[in-house]
């Protein structure tokens, strides 16, 4: 098996502009059960210096999106996993500012783990600010693999 | 409270209990706030009948999340640079996770100090979870 990479897929995709609400920061940091008041409270955070309620950081997780993008189509029957990521932090995500975010497979490599052969592709997306800053770099490996297999 | 690379020294650990008895309601609760809608976490029938797993099970990134209130508990706020794991088996429905830091290296990196960590969560059987590595700006 070798999947088929769209052209398009490894220029990328752009996600936004898009806001940053104080709601999205605490229904994350309660999703996680990480009630850190710099999270939830914008008194506790503008104390601390910032202008409003900052992200736990892997809120940049929910600004990348639900879905794996640019979307790489399986074929029929196979399963997908996420193998894991590495994310690299230059500044905080504060609520009320603004982001764009741009995701592109950079990668696609076969390997065999403890219960046979699998591919991986590799996605890096990066989370800017209004500056053309970057804040957030994420690299994500999604494992693929057949039906008869389980991940 | 930031930690000080002057009283860091290779092998120091930190570790705490991020959830206890993890239930269902919390994969539903992180599928809306990220936005990942994946059955496999949150569909038990879809799970059980056609994708063939005993239950629904945590996302990674819920494991990797809750792996990283540890860590800003650990190192401080706005003080995390980098931080990567993989998912080495998959999390549960009434797993306990302890998620737990090691200190690896500490160092200087363009004029500032920096501590480098091994992280690794296990359940509450002791098999790993999650494992990975972190890096965070510590006072001198």
């Amino acid at each position: 098996m070798m999947l088929e990479i769209d052209p398009q897929a490894k220029q990328g995709v752009q996600l936004g502009p898009v806001t940053v609400t104080a709601e999205d920061i605490q229904s994350f940091a309660e999703a996680m059960g990480d009630l850190n008041p710099l999270y939830t409270d914008v008194e506790t955070a503008r104390a601390a210096g910032y202008p409003d309620v900052i992200a736990p950081p892997m809120f940049c997780m929910r600004m990348r999106g639900g879905k794996l993008l640019p979307e790489v189509p399986l074929p029929s029957g196979f399963m997908s996993l996420h193998a894991g990521q590495e994310i690299e932090f230059h500044d905080e995500i504060i609520a009320g500012q603004t982001y764009t975010i741009t995701s592109r497979v950079a990668d696609v490599y076969e390997k065999t783990g403890r219960s046979g052969p699998m591919e991986i592709i590799v996605r890096e997306s990066t989370i800017t600010d209004t500056e053309e800053r970057t804040i957030v770099t994420i690299r994500e490996r999604q494992i693929v693999r057949s039906p008869e297999k389980k991940i | 409270m930031a930690l000080s690379a002057s009283t860091l020294k290779v092998g120091d650990t930190y570790e705490e209990q991020v959830v206890e008895d993890l239930k269902r309601t919390q994969l539903v609760q992180y599928a809306g706030a990220s936005g990942d809608y994946n059955p496999v976490h949150t569909d038990e029938v879809f799970v059980t009948k056609v994708a063939g797993y005993p239950s629904v099970f945590a996302h990674g990134m819920l494991s990797m999340g809750m792996t990283g209130k540890m860590l800003t508990n650990y190192v401080g706020d706005g003080r995390l640079t980098q931080y990567g794991v993989r998912f080495t088996r998959q999390v549960w429905p009434g797993d306990s996770l302890t998620a737990k830091a090691t200190v690896k290296a500490v160092r200087q990196e363009e004029g500032g100090h920096i501590v480098d960590l091994d992280v690794s969560t296990v359940n509450q059987d002791g098999v790993e979870v999650v494992s990975g590595y972190a890096s965070a700006r510590v006072d001198p």
